[in-house]
């Protein structure tokens, strides 16, 4: 009797037991690829000139004020990222989904906080011109997202403000 | 001067009057309690060659017994092994009177010596499954059955035994899978999946724990699963059994993506013949699952065919063939908690995959003598999977790998109370595939172990040896040595306690050495170079199987240690510029822990069972804990018999995976989410063969709770699911 007494406060324990629950998956969704640097390790510009590299993901393009958009939570950064290699992963977590447009794009800073370069985009078509915009939806983990980059050719620069 | 030629002549013609002097033996075999004749009983003379089936009305009769002393033992499905010394000295008829089983317990095995012995003769740690496990359970596959066995956990296709395997992709099972003896491992990567086989064909399941490789060589550093078929025992038996069932739909709107209702149905249908001709056991079973999950569908056809054609003499040949095909979704993981029922992100809805699997085999057993046997085997395991998208696409998947098994195997008593058994293996595997290359592969293997009975059978001491040489077209060879000592004393009938130290090695499979894969944001590299993994296994246990207060207990409980070697796990390489992936051999880890089993039956109608595992598995590299383990299992169950009802409950509980790797951010979503997993089943099942009526309907509720869970890494495990069955069976 008593070995049915406790199976029984097991059970009743183990229905209270919750497992998992959509409440322990991130609510964030997350961006990612490769920075591919094409024209080779060796193109990269001296360090004094590339002191930090980041990814943003902006809600427009061309950029019109990405401090403001990031103080807002509109706009997101990665963490740094390794430089002077060929091969870079990045990731970079949008926290306020669904955001409608976005765009990736590889910042490298060669100066003080301000003083950004836009060295890649990502894009579908490698001829065009301007990055592509995408939606990102709620509690999505889009991958494969590369950005191949060109020293020697970057793409026109916008004002980062 | 004439004696002595006498003694000569009695000397040199000892054997010819020996045999002369052969006696039989013949009887009844019959229900204790009902007073009814059984038939299929096994009589054995133990240690000899000798033995026969009781018939329908319960009589068997074994001739050409030369004069002396044996043990007899007899076993029927579902009652008390019978044991007896006898002494013959003249034709002799007896009638043998056998007990219901009280309690589910290990009674005769196979596994730990590679012959048929008592549970109480083994040094190992040997859990089994049998008929009245199976009874009233409305599972479709094995997985669900084997599950609740304690310490063990298999999570997608891959059985963990206390703790030895992780999160593998896949790839390199360190638990052998045989059925018959003979293994069902792919050649490619080295897979043991127990649903590709009908549970309606089993007999009995038997779990080694620990390290079997002294017998049975690479891939049994974790353990062995040992699956014995049903062997006919009436002249014809066919049973058909229909399931159907519904998940039911998840607590959390987040999780719901359809409304339609997901069944899971299968279809099995069961021939088991016994005449002059032979034994025939054939099986097909088909199944079809909507999945709880969104593109996680499949179909599934699994056949096995055996055939025994037994000869005067106790010589007996043996064929199987066996088929399974899988049509389904190829869904790896999850999109993230939040979406736990969907697939990933970059998820192509049409991808799927076809995997198709065949093996026939041929055996032959054949006495030498009286005391000794040998045996023949040999197989030929096909596998094949190949997704149904362009080459071109990073998630193409193809591989076809042969595995061909050879073995001789000879049982020899060198002298009274012993028994050596020693044999030779020869595999071959060779696999053709898109990620893997073509490749080949070759074990070969010595084995020889001796058992060997002192203090009138109170002491049992078994010592064995193994020698392993893998051949490889594309890397090393290597040599292995897999010793293994084992002791059992008897303090009393029922109580014994038990010691085993051992060596396991696991030579790594082709997918391990050769993976060359790209897909889903992550990279799997080839590494050639893996040496084999190895373990050095020690144990201490103890069974206990006696009536106490009027109530019979069985317990059983074993302290371990496993120190392993060049462990092969998948690495991710933190200097690559990409994720990715490298099975390397990762240099000492240990895990060590206890389990205790306690079966009793307080009441006529009732039968309770609790197991509990702990386990340390530590990295020695690192001083932390291993990847992907969990540290507690607990299995529990109460089944509750009246009539023809039959009603259990099993439970089983294992706490949260302490540490998993964090590098999966970069592949997967929610890759850290973990629980404990408690999983509560109900099963209810009425037999009408009182009422003349071949008629048994089962009811299941499996995850009653609706407990949420994951299955190893970023995949929902199964919800509940609500199913009915009905098993009609014709006897003749």
């Amino acid at each position: 009797m008593r070995f049915f007494t406790f199976f029984l406060i097991a059970l009743i324990f183990i229905a209270c037991q919750e497992g998992v629950s959509p409440a322990d998956g991130e609510r964030e969704s997350f961006v990612s690829g490769k920075l591919i640097v094409i024209s080779g390790k060796s193109s990269w510009p001296s360090p004094d000139s590339a002191k930090e590299l980041r990814m943003i993901v902006v809600p427009e393009y061309p950029p019109y004020n990405i401090l403001s958009d990031i103080l807002e939570g509109r706009a997101y950064l990665s963490d740094t990222l390794p430089r002077f290699i060929d091969t870079i992963p990045y990731r970079v977590k949008i926290q306020k989904t669904p955001m409608e447009t976005a765009y990736i794009l590889a910042s490298l800073r060669f100066g003080t906080i301000i003083q950004q370069r836009m060295i890649g985009f990502y894009k579908k078509n490698l001829e065009s011109k301007i990055p592509d915009k995408l939606y990102i939806d709620k509690g999505v983990y889009l991958k494969d997202l590369d950005i191949f980059i060109d020293f020697y050719n970057l793409p026109e620069q916008q004002p980062i403000k | 001067m004439k004696k002595q030629i006498a003694i000569f002549l009695i000397i040199l013609f000892s054997p010819i009057i020996k045999s002369l002097a052969q006696v039989q033996l013949s009887g009844y075999v019959y229900d204790k309690v009902e007073n009814r004749s059984l038939p299929g009983a096994k009589i054995q003379l133990e240690g000899t060659i000798l033995g026969a089936v009781s018939n329908n009305d319960g009589y068997f009769k074994i001739t050409k017994i030369p004069k002396g002393n044996y043990n007899l033992m007899v076993i029927a499905s579902g009652y008390e092994t019978y044991k007896e010394r006898i002494l013959l000295l003249s034709d002799t008829t007896i009638s043998i009177g056998l007990k219901i089983k009280e309690i589910s317990k290990p009674e005769v095995v196979v596994t730990a010596s590679r012959r048929m012995q008592s549970y109480e003769d083994v040094p190992l740690s040997i859990t089994t499954i049998d008929q009245d496990y199976f009874k009233g359970k409305n599972y479709f596959e094995m997985k669900e059955y084997v599950n609740f066995v304690s310490g063990v956990n298999v999570s997608a296709d891959n059985i963990s035994i206390r703790g030895s395997s992780g999160f593998q992709f896949g790839a390199g099972s360190r638990v052998t899978l045989l059925v018959d003896g003979f293994p069902f491992l792919s050649g490619d990567i080295g897979e043991a999946n127990l649903n590709i086989i009908s549970p309606d064909i089993a007999n009995r399941i038997e779990i080694l724990k620990g390290s079997g490789s002294a017998l049975y060589g690479s891939s049994a550093m974790g353990g062995v699963v040992n699956l014995i078929t049903k062997e006919p025992e009436n002249a014809l038996t066919i049973s058909t059994q229909v399931n159907s069932g519904v998940y039911t739909n998840p607590k959390y709107e987040e999780w719901k993506y359809t409304d339609n209702i997901r069944t899971k149905s299968n279809i099995t249908t069961t021939i088991l013949a016994n005449n002059s001709v032979g034994k025939l056991l054939v099986n097909a079973q088909y199944i079809n699952d909507e999945s709880y999950r969104m593109f996680n569908r499949s179909n599934k056809i699994n056949f096995y065919g055996r055939y025994i054609k037994p000869f005067n003499g106790g010589k007996r040949l043996g064929f199987f063939a066996f088929a399974n095909y899988i049509h389904s979704d190829d869904a790896k993981y999850w999109k993230g908690a939040y979406n736990a029922t969907l697939p990933q992100e970059d998820f192509d809805l049409s991808r799927r995959i076809e995997r198709s699997r065949f093996a026939v085999g041929v055996d032959y057993l054949s006495p030498i003598g009286l005391n000794s046997f040998y045996q023949i085997k040999t197989s030929l395991y096909r596998t094949n999977f190949e997704s149904n998208l362009p080459k071109t696409d990073n998630n193409y998947r193809q591989s076809t790998s042969y595995s061909n098994f050879n073995e001789f195997q000879i049982n020899h008593h060198l002298f009274k109370n012993s028994m050596v058994t020693s044999g030779i293996t020869i595999i071959n595997n060779w696999v053709n595939s898109f990620q893997y290359g073509d490749r080949k592969q070759s074990l070969f293997s010595f084995f020889t172990q001796g058992e060997f009975s002192i203090l009138e059978r109170k002491l049992e001491a078994t010592g064995g040896i193994r020698l392993d040489y893998d051949v490889s077209d594309s890397s090393e060879n290597f040599f292995e040595i897999s010793p293994r000592f084992g002791l059992i004393y008897k303090i009393m009938s029922g109580f014994n306690i038990r010691t085993s130290v051992g060596k396991g090695f696991r030579v790594a499979t082709i997918s391990e050495r050769f993976s060359s894969i790209r897909a889903g944001g992550y990279t799997i590299e080839p590494n050639p170079n893996l040496s084999p993994e190895k373990s050095w296994n020690f144990e201490l246990g103890t069974s206990f199987d006696k009536e106490i207060f009027g109530w019979s207990w069985f317990i059983d409980g074993a302290i371990f240690y496993t120190r392993y070697q060049n462990l092969i796990e998948p690495q991710f390489d933190t200097n690559a510029s990409t994720p990715t992936i490298r099975f390397r051999n990762i240099a000492n880890s240990e895990i060590k822990g206890f389990d205790i089993s306690i079966r009793t039956r307080p009441h006529k109608n009732f039968e309770t069972n609790f197991n509990f595992t702990y386990l340390d598995p530590l990295d020695l590299n690192t001083n932390e804990v291993l990847k992907f383990r969990s540290r507690f299992y607990v299995t529990s169950g109460i089944n509750f018999t009246y009539e023809n009802l039959n009603l259990s409950l099993p439970y089983k509980f294992v706490s949260k995976i302490v540490k998993v790797e964090e590098q999966l951010r970069f592949i997967l979503k929610d890759y850290a989410v973990r629980v404990p997993i408690h999983l509560l089943d109900f099963n209810a099942s009425y037999n009408f063969n009182s009422s003349k009526l071949p008629l048994e309907v089962t009811f299941s509720v499996q995850n009653l709770l609706d407990y949420y869970y994951i299955d190893l890494v970023g995949n929902l495990a199964p919800t509940r699911f609500i199913s009915l069955g009905l098993k009609y069976t014709f006897q003749k």
